[in-house]
């Protein structure tokens, strides 16, 4: 039976999921036994390994959570509305307004206002990106979802083009600045962040599920989606608002963690099958589990080094998505 | 039940159908007819909502379509497509989607009443034996079947058919086509299609409108439409019309041209190849 089907994949994930966190929490430069973090979970231990779980590493494999799962559940609803599975968060150019938005704040020196400003740069930038695309796509009161995706991958360019200008006349200090950031990092983050990253990634899954159906319908077409009674145009608008607003805050916080987008849906539509009800969330939850992963993968697979988590999503998924296309006779059918 | 007044319409500022009237009857056989490039396929999408129009109206039960809400228009009005979209979904999935105008808001899985009616709309098109295959691995005849059956699971009063049969071999042709006269009998359902074929047109269309350059040319029953002279006149062809011997609906035969050169030359200049031999 379908349902049963479904439930036994998200079980199974989640089982997966929290077996990473447990991995992710028990190694390190001070590794603690996964027994033992199991038991200081849920007894407590001692003060260090209590800090060390719970303010160094617990903080990040949220922010893993958060931002996988965001990242992975945009792509699966951009895929679905664009119909093309090579869209991802990134293609739309919103990444490249927030690159351009945090370069400018390090260039300028914005960061000695407080910490909180590098996002929020960002953030304005991606804002820009949103703004431009919906009032450049929007001026007949039709969304041309081809015509959109143009503009995003021109945006995409110019803003790139832009942040090498900046970074051509910044100052070291600032170069390695913008480098770093636009290599993405989950660590490092203020803890209120990591927070409000939690709870907007749980309510846009929750959001996301009230458009499942729809999405399934859009699978056959705008024309045939209409006569099934979905209002299109708003759907369209509501959907392309949602998931750029959500990689501007993936963005702004994490940086430019490529591939979760384009790869986790990819991967999931093959395993669960392509009816938006279970994709969304297990898209989520693989979403969430393939960056915790990497990022563990990251910090300590050159230790005490740490890589850059995008270099880690970059490899992995794209081994993971060649040796599938490979093996599967192709990922391409959306 | 289904009215067409004065109806105007193209795309962007080209007008493509000009001040078309026409009046579908409420458990009517319709057809659309008409050469390439006529305006069938538009009057269809505008019936359809899928295009607005530039004047006139369309009206279901006096209600201006464009009025109707997206959701509301959806379980009364229904259209098949010519081709179906490449999705990886089974014929049963696929019927399914069917239900979704019926959906609550806080609904995400189907109820035991749409499953029922999903296995009922297959079983009468006769896509229960293949509900389990993925659309993609349907034969032509196949993929036609499982689309009305999906249109149908929408339980809707105007079932819309663009070419239904468009590629289809005769004995497909004739499969849809009855089974969709067996569907305006017994569920009562209005039906207007856009046919290609005048023979298919005129044997099951109780009446039909011939569209010509964006207007009507002829509309009524087959006898008054498949006339020769209308049909030379409408497809600037030579054509012969006769009778069926079985249902006495009138059937188009062409002639090729040297047939025409000979059979002049054999009857002299006043030679002419009429209606009814």
């Amino acid at each position: 039976m379908k349902y049963a089907r479904w439930a036994s994949w998200l079980v199974f994930l989640i089982l997966l999921l929290g077996a990473v966190m447990v991995w992710s929490l028990s190694v390190g430069a001070s590794g603690i036994s996964a027994a033992r973090v199991v038991r200081i979970l849920c007894q407590g231990g001692s003060p260090v390994e209590h800090s060390i779980i719970f303010d160094i590493r617990l903080p990040r494999i949220i922010l893993g959570f958060a931002v996988g799962g965001c990242l992975s559940l945009a792509g699966v609803i951009l895929q679905g509305l664009f119909r093309n599975p090579l869209v991802e968060p990134y293609t739309l150019g919103i990444s490249g307004g927030a690159a351009l938005g945090v370069a400018v704040n390090i260039v300028l020196g914005l960061s000695a206002v407080g910490a909180y400003t590098l996002p929020v740069c960002g953030l304005l930038g991606a804002g820009g990106v949103i703004l431009f695309l919906y009032v450049s796509s929007l001026r007949t009161g039709v969304v041309k979802l081809q015509g959109l995706l143009l503009n995003g991958v021109m945006i995409s360019f110019i803003s790139s083009s832009l942040v090498m200008l900046l970074m051509s006349i910044a100052s070291s200090d600032s170069l390695h600045g913008i480098v770093f950031w636009m290599m993405g990092s989950l660590g490092g983050s203020d803890l209120s962040l990591v927070h409000f990253m939690v709870l907007v990634s749980l309510a846009s899954l929750a959001a996301g599920y009230f458009f499942c159906l729809q999405l399934n319908a859009l699978a056959l077409g705008e024309e045939e989606a209409r006569h099934l009674g979905v209002p299109i145009e708003q759907v369209k608008k509501i959907l392309f608002v949602f998931c750029a607003v959500l990689t501007g805050f993936c963005v702004s916080i994490a940086g430019m963690i490529g591939f979760v987008g384009l790869v986790v849906p990819h991967v999931m539509r093959k395993l669960v099958g392509s009816d938006h009800r279970i994709l969304l969330g297990a898209s989520f939850l693989a979403g969430a589990l393939f960056l915790i992963g990497s990022d563990t993968l990251a910090r300590t697979i050159i230790a005490p080094l740490e890589l850059p988590v995008g270099v880690i999503t970059g490899i992995v998924g794209g081994s993971v998505f060649l040796y599938a296309l490979a093996h599967r006779g192709g990922l391409s059918h959306a | 039940m289904l009215k067409v007044d004065g109806l105007t319409c193209g795309y962007g500022h080209k007008v493509i159908i000009s001040a078309i009237s026409l009046h579908v009857k409420s458990g009517e056989f319709f057809g659309l007819i008409g050469p390439n490039g006529s305006g069938k396929t538009t009057l269809l999408r505008a019936l359809s909502r899928e295009i607005a129009p530039m004047n006139g109206a369309v009206l279901i039960d006096g209600k201006n379509v464009g009025d109707i809400p997206v959701r509301d228009f959806a379980r009364q009005v229904t259209v098949v497509s010519q081709v179906l979209p490449e999705v990886d979904l089974t014929v049963e999935e696929f019927v399914l989607l069917g239900r979704l105008p019926y959906f609550n808001a806080m609904q995400f899985v189907e109820s035991k009443h749409d499953m029922a009616v999903a296995v009922r709309c297959m079983a009468l098109t006769d896509s229960l034996r293949f509900k389990d295959k993925p659309l993609d691995h349907l034969s032509g005849g196949e993929r036609q079947l499982a689309a009305i059956a999906r249109a149908l699971a929408q339980e809707p009063r105007l079932l819309l058919l663009d070419e239904p049969t468009a590629h289809l071999d005769i004995t497909h042709q004739v499969a849809v086509m009855d089974l969709l006269r067996k569907l305006v009998r017994e569920l009562n359902l209005t039906v207007v299609m856009v046919l290609h074929d005048l023979n298919l047109a005129s044997e099951y269309c109780d009446r039909m409108a011939l569209l010509r350059a964006g207007e009507i040319f002829a509309a009524g029953t087959p006898q008054e439409v498949v006339d020769y002279r209308v049909i030379e006149e409408v497809y600037k062809t030579i054509v012969v019309v006769n009778r069926n011997p079985v249902s006495g609906k009138p059937y188009v035969l062409i002639v090729p041209d040297d047939e025409l050169c000979k059979s002049r030359g054999a009857w002299g200049k006043a030679g002419r190849l009429s209606d009814g031999a």
